[in-house]
């Protein structure tokens, strides 16, 4: 079996209906009903999360190879871990360039920016997790 | 993972005896009930039935002990709570009773300070707020008529002016700002984009100056206070932000879009717009003004997001494992981002359907 996302959420649901309720009053049901939500949310972006990591560089790539600052090449590895040090490494970049266009007046600046808060606006929503349901 | 250096119980003896030296008329003091209360991140929280003897008789007493953790949300001084919520003491503002604080680790493992416990409180979770019904309205009342009179304490005798210190009017946003700003860099696991493009634009942008220095809350929201389930706020809770600076900062942060239950028609879930501005500006002497409030508005989202990068970097150090720093660097980093971005992007030209 190695569908992980059913697995957490079907474990989150355990959390939540069976164990939670047996610990109330306890300063534990906290802790598990929080951590059962967690799951649940972790359960909704594992399909997904390699999906949106590679389209957030893929777009950060554009942008900083329209304004002449990046050159296209990328790493051949999926992993989470080596897509998100490219994540960081080209956010970084990303801060870099609107730091810089932004006290620029020429029109190309202003799409550029523009642009820029474009893709702030699509990957904020994309990273905005479900209210969970545990029902 | 690390933990409290103490399990829950082993901390009863040493309260028993601070407090048995503190109430100085004492025999004894027993400790019949000690019990964690869920929620404060910022400060851990505990319920605690006391029994007093004195030659007089008993005394039953319920109290709130609240103690530094390893790490916390936030960083602050417990004495900036402490007194804070002296500084509003007989105002007509329903803070706690603050007993006393004490600075001192020996005793308990970290700082904490004690209050009288406000009986028959009831917590509202900004994720549930039809629970506070029928009494939406008359709790909203209250809600903004306490917000508008903390801003009306006066600063210089209070007794938080003696432990922090007071801007000049117009700079209370840029000491905020840096503030947070700093704590962004300190925290940060990784780059933050929308932050840094915000807090560019609030620095570009600056407020007017604060129509008058005040007492901020810095935490003022559904989820922070107590009501009696009659349509009455019995206890206002949490200062632990509390600073002087300027009362729109508690307008936005109270009003903001994650304390308001996803409602968008009614300011913090409650009132009309109208309404609540209206009593607001009664209760403060403060006149609304829009390029005050957006810009602070914009602030909260940078603040919380310095709040919840801190949580996560906390979570992720392994120095504190409560699942609600992971929860508060995940769902609500993404909440504040998202409301932040839909309020700036279309001053740089994007359209936004609403």
């Amino acid at each position: 079996m190695n569908d992980i996302g059913m697995i957490l959420q079907r474990v989150a649901k355990k959390l939540a209906g069976d164990v939670a309720p047996k610990l109330e009053g306890d300063y534990a049901a906290g802790h598990v009903k929080l951590a059962s939500v967690l799951m649940a949310m972790a359960a909704e972006s594992w399909d997904g999360g390699v999906d949106r990591i590679s389209r957030e560089i893929n777009i950060m790539q554009s942008i900083l190879a329209d304004a002449g600052e990046h050159d296209l090449s990328q790493s051949q590895s999926l992993r989470i871990s080596d897509l998100k040090e490219t994540h960081d490494e080209l956010s970084s970049q990303i801060i870099t360039l609107q730091a810089r266009i932004e006290s620029q007046d020429n029109q190309e600046a202003v799409k550029l920016n523009t642009r820029i808060w474009q893709f702030f606006l699509v990957s904020a929503m994309e990273r905005m997790p479900s209210p969970p349901n545990l029902e | 993972m690390l933990d409290t250096p103490h399990n829950d119980n082993d901390l009863i003896p040493a309260i028993e005896a601070y407090l048995t030296n503190y109430y100085k008329d004492a025999k004894n003091t027993t400790v019949s009930l000690f019990k964690r209360i869920h929620g404060g991140a910022s400060r851990e929280t505990y319920s605690i039935d006391l029994k007093i003897e004195r030659q007089t008789g008993i005394e039953e007493r319920g109290l709130i002990l609240r103690k530094d953790p390893i790490d916390s949300l936030i960083d602050t001084d417990r004495k900036i709570e402490f007194s804070a919520i002296r500084s509003v003491k007989g105002l007509g503002i329903p803070a706690p009773n603050a007993l006393f604080v004490e600075s001192d680790s020996r005793h308990l493992g970290s700082p904490f300070f004690v209050m009288d416990r406000i009986e028959n409180g009831n917590p509202l979770n900004p994720f549930a707020l039809d629970e506070v019904e029928p009494h939406r309205d008359s709790i909203g009342r209250e809600f903004f008529k306490h917000l508008g009179a903390i801003a009306t304490v006066d600063v210089q005798s209070s007794p938080l002016a003696r432990e922090i210190e007071s801007p000049s009017m117009d700079l209370c946003w840029s000491k905020e700002l840096s503030y947070w700003e700093s704590e962004i860099d300190k925290d940060e696991v990784s780059p933050q984009p929308i932050a840094r493009a915000a807090i560019r634009h609030l620095k570009r942008n600056p407020p007017p100056p604060a129509q008058r220095l005040s007492i901020v809350h810095g935490d003022y929201r559904t989820g922070n206070f107590l009501h009696d389930g009659n349509g009455s706020i019995n206890g206002i809770l949490d200062w632990e932000m509390a600073h002087i600076g300027d009362p729109f900062e508690d307008l936005a942060w109270a009003t903001d879009p994650l304390w308001c239950g996803g409602d968008r028609e009614r300011a913090s879930g409650f009132l009309s717009w109208p309404e609540a501005i209206g009593i607001w500006q009664e209760s403060s002497g403060c006149t609304f003004d829009k390029d005050a409030f957006d810009w602070w508005s914009i602030f909260a989202c940078v603040k919380a997001l310095g709040i919840w990068i801190s949580s996560a970097k906390a979570f992720a150090d392994g120095q504190n494992d409560d699942p609600i720093l992971a929860w508060s660097g995940w769902f609500t980093h993404a909440a504040h981002e998202l409301t932040l971005v839909s309020k700036l992007a279309p001053k740089y030209g994007l359209e936004i359907p609403q």
